[in-house]
């Protein structure tokens, strides 16, 4: 049994705390614990600056085509066919000696546009069917449920192809239109589960009590859900969108060859690999590859991340 | 080992927690969750530790088979076991994950608090007993399906051909807290931790279930630490009780001694705020604040911010143990000389 | 039982919907009805003949009377007139849904596979370099176009180092030699299975790691199990309703990607038919393989749902009322 040492200004201590003292102490302990429960801002990562460059600067580059490129896309330079990247033609040129760089760049207008209006309408028609086919009542949710089942069975890509064969004349709306009404299915279902989540949810039920309008539940219980969960949606829509056009025209079903789009360029890699030309095939790949992962890295910030507990493993 | 066991010699403890710290790695900085908790286990009694939530006991029941998550990290301090098999005993808070598996549902059993959660819905109870029960003692699944209805009916569930067949989520709560003890009793363990199995039962449920937990220590000769905040149930089961605060023990003593003779502020602030001792017409005494966060604690008794008529040292240096007999311990200021006037005998830490 | 007679009779109703949808859009097809059961003859009748033949056909009786003899030819095998490759439809069809099948069936199973591996080892060293590591790669094998990894793909590995073929399903005349299919199927299933990996794996590897963190794991850790014995004895089994839904989701995903690589490498499957039927304007075989598609999506679907609630006790129970009211 250990004797205890205090010295003598501790042994001073050893009384109850004036009125004063404990004002100021609590003081002290109120700043202390405010300060200590400031939480980590998530900064922007590196990765993600890197990405915002990137897109701007081929957003750049699309948009001011006309300043930056030295060649006319629409010109067959016949002289110089199949060249390889070079001096005059810095990403070569196809089979028909059209510059692919100027190419990419007034293909990228297209394909932006149609990627953001096809994901604008996807997202839009997704989450008011899927949300709806949760909120309405009996018949007319189960018969939304039935449709986005049924719309969902037979592949967007094989919808796309079938209505893409009934419009024979597609411009770039049309074409954004036709993408946008075929890839709304798997957002619907998602939505559709989260919404019918809540269902069950205690708060809901306490809501219910307070008679809150749907309105108001919307608002302040699956609005903000919905963006938790759903945030990569417009991303994801916007990839897809972006694809399906490359892959659209690739098969030959997508913009009119005359009009320039990315796909359309990746169309002539059948021709490329005839005659061996690498470049055809790369680069238009790479710059479409990139595009759709600065989106996603872009998006994928805004994530909240969900560090509940730890792993129990 | 052998000075620590001669220092603890008349009491053949089971376990020897020893000057534990633990932190939690966080974005705004380490939480120290355990700040030099040392306690002893001895064989065949309930020690019940009571403390309120964000005090540190789960992180302590968790710490001695090592089940905290990636997070934890041991900063110092040892876990000793004594099974019965091994006189030397064996350092819990040295060994590799794969020797913990060894000692794990095999000599140490742990039941925690939400039944509901801690058994898998996907799959019927008795099946997940039978496998706990075959990996354990090694039996085939025939004579793992008798030693089960055994073992069901010795914790008087009445129907265990019904439990058995059963997903956890279909039975009632007593029941399936039931069932999570023969999971841990499916192993022949020696040493029962049960982070607040009663917590979430009914009253009735619960008294129910704690003679079940005496029965059930003297058959299977089992010593159990009890981890509850509420005080009616460790003064039903406890051989001694344990308060615990801001990741340190301030107080422990037999049962009867916490009981009658509370000494630490905190310890009689909780038997104050009984809603059982309360007056009519009187207002309910409680405690203001909330617990500390433990991101750089400060130095000191840390509830000093709570208390209502702390002592002006208390915000300087945490107070040692004053032992009020040998069995009796708590650590605060007021029991020095210069305060209350009796010359208690002072450790340094928990022995 | 009543509930699965409900869920029974709901497929029934969502395949009606679907068949009502394809009559729909065959009618609304532009071009002349006469063309696709009589091809390019139809052009020279006039306007007598034209009556006539529409009388003989049907086609001038009203949409619901056609519609239910058109779901009668269904039935009875009569699948219309395909333009393209002028052969009844239901004659065209076996060769070519069985080469997709082949495909698209081993690209099924290795992907399922594949992405369930990939989950557990990314679950059991979660935040380690493996787990980063495995994430970044299948995140860029995701993003990457699979027509256009086919045809770098191609461009490698038969143009460059002339090892393996540039397309089709079997050499001339070999087309029951399983060595020479293989070797033709191995770079349209590297193209299926790169860019459908880790759509699957991820999606695994996030609901595993959810799941990790119930308490009945860190109990199971408390019994005394190892990592690998709590992954595939605990999570595996809640999980396997989940990885039956993924499985009816990933049917239709995958077969639309067989359809992009079928074109890039000229495999003679369901795919290239309907590509080509959709450069043709041949509706009818494209509206019968779009009947066919959404016939067996529905019923895997069916199925899945039917073997989850097997497996899932959670399921049985019923849904809530809806909280509008």
């Amino acid at each position: 049994m250990a004797a205890l040492k205090l010295d003598k200004n501790e042994l001073s201590l050893l009384r109850p705390c004036s009125e004063e003292e404990l004002r100021q102490l609590n003081a002290e302990i109120h700043t202390h614990s405010v300060l200590k429960h400031l939480s980590v801002r998530q900064q922007a990562g590196l990765s993600q600056k890197l990405a915002l460059f990137l897109l701007g600067l081929i957003i750049l580059l699309c948009v001011a085509a006309p300043l930056i490129c030295t060649h006319d896309p629409t010109k067959f330079y016949l002289s110089h066919l199949n060249e390889s990247p070079g001096q005059e033609f810095w990403l070569g040129t196809d089979s028909l000696g059209r510059d692919l760089f100027s190419l990419l760049c007034y293909g990228g207008r297209s394909s932006l546009l149609i990627g953001t209006i096809g994901a604008l309408c996807s997202c839009a028609l997704g989450l008011i069917i899927g949300i709806g086919s949760a909120l309405f009542p009996r018949y007319v949710g189960v018969f939304l449920q039935r449709l986005i089942e049924i719309c969902q069975s037979v592949p967007s890509l094989l919808w796309m192809l079938t209505i893409a064969a009934f419009i024979p004349r597609r411009d770039e709306l049309t074409l954004a239109l036709i993408i946008g009404c075929c890839s709304w299915f798997s957002l619907a279902r998602l939505a559709r589960a989260e919404t019918l989540q809540l269902q069950g949810a205690s708060f809901m039920e306490a809501a219910a009590s307070f008679n809150s309008s749907v309105f108001l539940k919307i608002r302040l219980h699956l609005w903000p859900r919905l963006v938790s969960v759903l945030n990569f949606a417009p991303a994801a829509a916007f990839n897809q969108a972006l694809l399906a056009e490359a892959v659209l025209s690739f098969l030959g079903l997508g913009l009119p060859l005359e009009q320039l789009s990315w796909g359309c360029v990746l169309s002539l890699s059948g021709r490329a690999l005839q005659h061996n030309a690498w470049w055809v095939i790369v680069f238009p790949g790479i710059i479409l590859l990139v595009t759709m992962l600065t989106m996603t890295l872009l998006c994928a910030s805004w994530r909240i991340e969900h560090k509940r507990r730890c792993s129990n493993l | 080992m052998d000075a620590q066991q001669i220092k603890y010699g008349s009491v053949d403890p089971i376990l020897i927690i020893h000057k534990l710290f633990l932190d939690f790695e966080h974005n705004a900085g380490n939480i120290e969750a355990l700040r030099g908790v040392s306690l002893t286990l001895r064989r065949g009694e309930i020690l019940a530790l009571i403390g309120e939530s964000g005090c540190g006991k789960s992180v302590l029941l968790k710490a001695i088979p090592g089940l905290n998550s990636k997070r934890a990290r041991l900063k110092g301090g040892r876990v000793l076991f004594y099974p019965r098999s091994q006189s030397n005993g064996i350092e819990l808070s040295a060994l590799t994950s794969k020797q913990l598996r060894l000692v794990r549902g095999s000599l140490i059993g742990t039941v925690f608090q939400d039944s509901a959660a801690s058994l898998n819905p996907a799959v019927a109870t008795g099946r997940q007993l039978e496998a706990q029960i075959m990996r354990q003692a090694g039996l085939s699944q025939a004579q793992a399906r008798s030693r089960l209805v055994e073992l069901l009916s010795s914790l008087d569930l009445k129907d265990p051909q019904r439990i058995s067949a059963l997903p956890p989520q279909l039975l009632s709560g007593g029941e399936r807290q039931r069932c999570c003890l023969a999971l841990a009793l499916a192993g022949s363990i020696e040493l029962l931790l049960a982070d607040e199995i009663t917590t979430a039962l009914d009253p009735t449920v619960q008294l129910t279930l704690l003679r079940l937990l005496l029965k059930l220590k003297e058959r299977f000769s089992l010593s159990v630490l009890l981890i509850t905040h509420n005080l009616g149930v460790a003064a039903a089961v406890a051989d001694r009780i344990g308060i615990m605060y801001a990741g340190r023990i301030v107080e422990i003593g037999t049962a009867a001694e916490i009981c009658e003779n509370p000494q630490h502020p905190y310890t009689r602030t909780l038997f104050a705020a009984l809603p059982e001792r309360a007056k009519r017409g009187e207002e309910l005494p409680t405690i203001t604040g909330s617990a500390p966060v433990l991101i750089n604690p400060p130095s000191g008794d840390l509830f000093a911010r709570r208390d209502p008529c702390p002592l002006r040292i208390d915000f300087i240096k945490a107070p040692p143990f004053f032992a009020l007999s040998p069995t009796h311990m708590v650590a605060t200021w007021r029991l020095h000389p210069a305060v209350c006037g009796q010359n208690y005998p002072v450790l340094e830490e928990l022995s | 039982m009543l509930t699965a007679l409900i869920r029974v009779l709901g497929t029934v109703f969502s395949l009606c919907l679907l068949s009502v949808l394809i009559f729909v859009l065959a009618h609304a097809a532009p071009g002349d009805p006469l063309q696709s059961f009589f091809g390019n003859a139809a052009d020279s009748l006039d306007a007598a003949q034209r009556l006539q033949a529409l009388d003989a056909l049907g086609l001038n009786r009203p949409l619901y009377q056609q519609y239910f003899s058109w779901l009668q030819q269904i039935f009875q095998g009569n699948w219309g007139m395909s333009l393209i490759y002028r052969m009844p439809v239901q004659h065209l069809l076996p060769l070519y849904l069985l080469n997709t099948l082949i495909l698209g069936g081993i690209a099924f199973l290795l992907i399922a596979v594949l992405a369930l591996i990939l989950a557990l080892i990314c679950a059991r060293f979660e935040g380690r370099l493996t787990d980063r590591l495995i994430c970044s790669l299948g995140s860029a094998s995701y993003f990457l176009p699979s027509f256009w990894l086919g045809v770098i793909l191609i461009l490698i590995f038969a143009v460059n180092l002339r090892l393996l073929p540039p397309g089709g399903a079997y050499d001339p005349g070999q087309s029951a030699s399983l060595l020479n299919r293989s070797i033709h199927l191995l770079l349209p299933l590297a193209v299926l299975v790169l860019s459908h990996v880790w759509y699957y794996g991820a999606l695994l590897r996030s609901r595993l790691l959810e799941e990790l963190r119930a308490d009945y794991i860190l109990t199971a850790k408390a019994c005394g199990l190892s990592s690998v014995q709590i992954l595939i004895s605990q999570a595996l089994r809640t999980m396997l309703p989940f990885m039956l839904q993924l499985c009816a989701i990933a049917l239709p995903h995958i077969l639309g990607g067989t359809f992009v690589v079928e074109a890039v490498f000229n495999y003679p499957g369901a795919g290239l038919l309907i590509v080509q039927s959709a450069k043709g304007h041949d509706y009818n075989l494209l509206l019968a393989l779009v009947l066919l598609s959404g016939f067996v999506m529905i019923c895997s679907a069916l199925l899945a749902h039917i073997l989850s609630a097997y497996f899932d006790f959670r399921l049985r129970a019923r849904p809530e009322a809806s909280w509008l009211h």
